[in-house]
């Protein structure tokens, strides 16, 4: 047996055992498929920079090798007839597409609890979330089943799950990773970003990744990012700590070990100096316009004619509504009448105008810190600690608020990561982030892996 | 910010969703809690345009204008619900076609 066919079989096995505990971080996984794949590799005789690795693919990102559902019921069972460049380059490289995970409907959610497929249980504590949306992808990278995985952000999608369970997760600037192959949600928002053990492993799948595609007019005429990580230090760095993250009720743990962390900065030769951001307060709300407002043109799309589940009915509008009404969840059902309702007649300037103003502010905000002599902005990745099942699934607002420190980014399109810094005293994950001006990635990584190499993730913070 | 049940059912509309009957008052409630907060923005005071941002490429570029299609592992035929010879299958739109 090769080391191909062996590792294979031993990531199929890794995959499976960790399912059987009940994590349900994989809508789609065959340990024949995985073989299949292990064996073609084997007969390739080209450079593999990846040769046998096994990612996930959240489960919105096209594949050959499994059905995209977007964790829909109304994808259920669909296979898209062309594949994601990100999946294409990533099995140019040697990649093994291992499974597909799962996810909030459509990338809608901070939980992964709206998913057709049942939620996500947190690899450390199952009554809690792994976050969402890329919940399986970060779930699955934490309990060792893979090393790296491919998720995607809309609003800090990538980074939440990852501050949750503990683990790396990129968000790259937007237009530095091909969106084609990503079933849309928010067009001006979305991104492919990486979940990752390490910032190294993370950042190895970002690199391959990455660059220019001519399927997407949206990606950045760029070449791929390089990123050596081959900083020691912090010396001559500024790290600007925006005020605005740090708000009263922010949790015990996070405040203190954030906290830790800068100390770390300054240690490291780091300059920290106290930033503003005055429009973060705005950032959730001008979220929940823009990306709804998107989502509803972006799911017309799914009707029941030309792919998906189809609830056949005797006139053609009929249709439309009872696949659409039956076939989406509960949050996307709220989110696309949201969307509708913001971009109506009448409604469209008070809340889609106004909601282009504050991104607009939001994104001058990062605008000036980083000219004002910032390098990269630090602070925490969430507001608490991974929370329990079912705590904010009734009440859409408060789980969007999970969503507070995150978002910004996304609507700024600036590149952000998300590292663990340590552990609450109840053994929870804490997350904390970097973010950098667009197109900065080789900066962010390499400060994050500086970081990651003088921090103990698994330290309890007092 | 309460909003009508009547305007829930009509943006539902719109967005062609039908909408459960028992599950349309809670949201309605939800509709309303979500839209309340969001009109915080209404509070930006601004002389400036609104207008999309743009966060992409200052203009889309060019490739060359050659027959490249990309391979499709399954035809229109596979993936389509209903599909005979060359067309997606569906039902009529209630009223056109009906005096004829």
């Amino acid at each position: 047996m090769t080391d191909l066919l062996r590792g294979a079989d031993e990531a199929a096995a890794r995959i499976a055992a960790s399912e059987e505990t009940g994590l349900n971080a994989a809508i789609s996984f065959d340990a024949e498929v995985i073989r299949r794949q292990a064996q073609e590799l084997s007969e390739r005789t080209d450079d593999l920079p990846l040769a046998g690795l096994a990612v996930g693919v959240k489960d919105n990102i096209c594949t050959h090798e499994y059905p995209t559902t977007c964790a829909s019921r109304i994808l259920e069972h669909y296979r898209s007839p062309y594949e994601a460049t990100a999946v294409r380059r990533l099995k140019a490289a040697g990649a093994i597409v291992a499974c597909k995970t799962n996810m909030d409907e459509f990338g809608m959610g901070s939980s992964t609890e709206h998913s057709a497929f049942g939620r996500v249980r947190h690899p450390l504590d199952p009554g809690r979330v792994a976050g969402g949306s890329s919940g399986g992808s970060a779930a699955l990278v934490a309990a060792g089943a893979v090393r790296s995985a491919l998720g995607s952000e809309t609003g800090g999608s990538v980074r939440q799950p990852a501050a949750f369970c503990g683990v790396v997760g990129v968000k790259p600037s937007y237009g530095r990773v091909s969106r084609y192959g990503l079933v849309a949600f928010g067009s001006s928002l979305d991104q492919i970003g990486v979940v990752g053990r390490t910032v190294a492993d993370a950042t190895t799948v970002l690199e391959l990744i990455s660059g220019r595609d001519p399927h997407d007019s949206t990606c950045a005429d760029r070449d791929p990012l390089h990123a050596p990580l081959e900083r020691q230090d912090l010396g001559g760095l500024v790290v600007g700590v925006p005020a605005e993250y740090f708000p009263d009720n922010l949790s015990v743990a996070i405040r203190s070990g954030c906290d830790r962390t800068v100390e770390t900065l300054r240690r490291l030769g780091a300059t920290v100096r106290e930033v503003s951001l005055p429009h973060t307060p705005l950032a959730v709300p001008c979220y929940y316009v823009i990306a709804p407002a998107e989502a509803s043109a972006n799911l017309a799309r799914f009707d029941g004619v030309r792919y998906g589940l189809r609830i056949p009915q005797a006139d053609l509008h009929a249709l439309y509504r009872e696949t659409r009404g039956r076939g989406f969840g509960e949050e996307v059902r709220r989110r696309i009448i949201v969307g509708t309702y913001v971009l109506s007649s009448g409604y469209y300037e008070a809340y889609y105008g106004k909601a282009q103003l504050a991104r607009r502010r939001i994104s001058g905000d990062f605008d000036q810190a980083f000219a004002s002599g910032i390098d990269l902005l630090f602070a925490p990745t969430t507001p608490t600690t991974a929370f329990k099942a079912g705590e904010h699934v009734r009440n859409p607002v408060a789980m969007y608020l999970s969503d507070v420190f995150v978002c910004a980014a996304n609507l700024a399109g600036i590149p952000a990561v998300s590292l663990p810094i340590g552990r609450s005293s109840e053994g929870l994950p804490v997350g904390a982030q970097l973010m950098a001006p667009a197109f900065e990635e080789a900066l962010l990584l390499d400060t994050a892996h500086v970081i990651e190499q003088h921090t103990d993730p698994l330290e309890e913070i007092r | 910010m309460r909003v009508p049940r009547e305007e829930v059912e009509r943006i539902a509309r719109l967005a062609a969703l039908a909408v459960n009957e028992s599950s349309l008052a809670e949201l309605t409630t939800q509709i309303g809690e979500i839209l309340e907060y969001v009109a915080q923005l209404e509070g930006i005071e601004t002389d400036e345009p609104s207008g999309p941002v743009h966060l992409g490429p200052e203009r889309a570029p060019l490739r060359p204008d050659t027959r490249d299609p990309t391979p499709l592992t399954l035809t229109p035929r596979e993936m389509a619900p209903e599909f005979d010879e060359d067309f997606y299958v569906v039902p009529k739109v209630e009223g056109v076609g009906d005096e004829e």
